[in-house]
């Protein structure tokens, strides 16, 4: 029985969509657009929060040494750094080290420049301090500045560096993105409720004597509510696909733009789409929406009493 | 079955002044009756009517119907008693994308009930208004007359407690109309109190029943006695 139920409510949304063909689409069509909107902002958003975490956990102060500093020194220095409440390692980089890390990090950049020999420059030896978890991350620039600061004033120690300027800036890039990011898709989705409503608004207005005609046979108000949370509930859940492929279609085309740019080429092999469990919950939460928004709208109208309130000028 | 006490039905008018669609009606109508109303276009039977059927509630005094008082009805109650009753309404109220067939099985359907016994019963109710034939059309490829005999059978097809009919011949010619009165008789023989406005005083005269008339919202009472 509960089959045939759905059935029969599957057929009433066909009927109204049918009867509204116009209105059905344009409100699939806006719906579609601002859930490709939020699922555009959400895509970027986790994968700015996965850069910043995976550069994150690249950060880390690069102590370079004197150059004719002593062993005995160097192993006093490494303790002293290990001592530190931010650190979580310290590591060696031999001036051997560092040119070899140069020559293959140029590798990928700049073939051409191997070739080059005057570019056998001498590197300076160098302690790699790797930072605690979390310290890379908001707020802690000023305290990585302090860091900086009391590490350069160390025995035997030439200059110390951090990236500084990148991880200030994309640490707040990604603040202000996010906020607005959040501010946006909040309005988006308050658009999105509005379109749903207003749609399930307008099949309800076509059906306003549909409604009362079932209540003043004694039709119960789940039953006359089912069919709009049906609507709501399948508009809802085939706008969140269109949008998801839409996106995807978009995703697609951009890392394919990244990859052929020097710049950006890096980026692209970091970069990623919605995994399929958050493709999922996407989708379940525009549904749910979907089926609020409707919920929402028919209640105002089914109370048991629609055909009696149409009547005007009740005293 | 049904009692009014001092019921009020006021509308507000343009200029906000109240009129009185039902004027202190008091009425008794036990379980098992047959009842006419008559009274003049414009009297208030139709209200009467909706306040009898919860499509509407009193503006002041106590209607109680099949053991519900109208007034204290609430989302929840509303369906089962609504279940109970069945009313032809003036304008029919007949679902337009729904199919005669649909149409008179929608009491049973809201029920739950489905299958052969559903099938067998709606045919046999529009057998009994004569449009057994017509049971895949859709109301609007109907004749005014015909609309009517849909709303008739869906009013009966539960068979209710008590129905109430809104001028169910008004669009009826005299045969269609002994035949419509037949059927409300049997029904009415089968236990359900039948409660019928109608305009037509040569069927009421012809039927000898309890008459009550209506007159700008007043009630009065009187018995047509078959000459
Ligand atoms: N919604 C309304 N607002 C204002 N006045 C109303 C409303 N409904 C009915 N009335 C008034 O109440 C009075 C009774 O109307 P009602 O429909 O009950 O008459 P009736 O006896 O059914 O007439 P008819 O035989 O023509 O169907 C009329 O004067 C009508 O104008
Ligand atoms: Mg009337």
């Amino acid at each position: 029985m509960g089959f045939s139920l759905i059935a029969q409510d599957l057929k009433q949304v066909l009927r109204t969509w049918r009867r509204q063909p116009v209105t059905a689409s344009a409100t699939l069509v806006v719906l579609s657009a601002s859930l490709a909107l939020i699922g555009f902002m959400l895509v970027t958003s986790l994968n700015m929060k996965r850069i910043l975490a995976t550069w994150g956990e690249k950060v880390h102060l690069s102590v370079y040494l004197e150059d004719d500093v002593s062993p005995n020194v160097i192993s006093a220095l490494q303790a002293k750094l290990k001592s530190m409440p931010d650190v979580r390692d310290v590591e060696m980089i031999s001036k051997k080290q560092a040119a070899d890390f140069f020559r293959e990090q140029m590798a990928s950049y700049a073939p051409d420049l191997l070739d080059d020999s005057e570019f056998a420059t001498p590197f300076p030896a160098s302690l790699k301090v790797h930072l605690a978890e979390g310290i890379n991350q908001d707020g802690s620039v000023e305290r990585m500045d302090a860091m900086a600061k009391s590490i350069g004033g160390l025995d035997g120690v030439e200059d110390v560096s951090y990236g500084q300027s990148w991880v200030r800036s994309y640490s707040s890039f990604f603040q202000t993105v996010s906020a607005g990011g959040a501010v946006i898709g909040l309005i988006l989705l308050m658009g999105s409720l509005f379109v749903i409503g207003n749609s399930v608004r307008a099949s309800i207005n076509q059906r306003r004597d549909e409604i009362e005609i079932l209540e003043l046979v004694g039709a119960s108000r789940e039953a006359i509510r089912r069919p709009y949370l049906i609507e709501g509930l399948i508009i809802g859940f085939i706008a969140a696909l269109i949008a998801l492929t839409i996106n995807l279609g978009l995703f697609v085309w951009e890392v394919g733009l990244m990859k052929s740019s020097f710049a950006f080429a890096r980026m692209a092999t970091e970069i990623r789409y919605l995994n399929p469990l958050e493709a999922i919950g996407f989708v379940a939460v525009a549904t749910m929406i979907g089926g609020m928004a409707s919920l929402f709208t028919v209640r105002s109208l089914n109370d048991g009493w629609a055909a009696a309130r149409r009547v005007r000028g009740d005293a | 079955m049904i009692s009014f006490s001092h019921v009020y039905k006021t509308y507000r008018g343009n200029e906000g002044r109240a009129s009185h669609a039902l004027r202190d009606v008091s009425l008794e109508i036990q379980k098992g009756e047959f009842v006419f109303l008559t009274g003049p276009s414009g009297a208030g039977k139709t209200t009467l009517f909706r306040l009898m059927s919860a499509f509407d509630r009193p503006s002041s005094g106590v209607a109680s119907v099949a053991g519900y008082e109208i007034a204290q009805l609430t989302a929840a109650t509303l369906p089962h008693f609504r279940r109970r009753i069945g009313v032809v309404f003036q304008d029919f109220k007949l679902l337009r994308d729904r199919t005669v067939f649909e149409n008179v099985a929608l009491p049973l359907d809201i029920r739950g009930d489905t299958g052969s016994s559903l099938q067998r019963r709606v045919m046999d109710g529009l057998d009994g208004v004569g449009l057994a034939h017509k049971a895949d059309e859709f109301p609007e490829s109907l004749s005014g007359g015909e609309q009517q005999r849909v709303a008739i059978a869906r009013a009966l097809i539960h068979k209710p407690g008590l129905l109430i009919a809104d001028e169910p011949t008004g669009n009826l010619d005299p045969e269609l109309s002994a035949e419509i009165m037949n059927l409300f008789e049997r029904a009415n023989a089968q236990g359900t109190t039948v409660f019928v406005a109608t305009h037509d005083h040569a069927m009421v005269k012809s039927r000898a029943k309890r008459v009550l008339k209506i007159h700008a919202g007043q009630m009065g009472e009187g018995l047509w006695v078959s000459p």
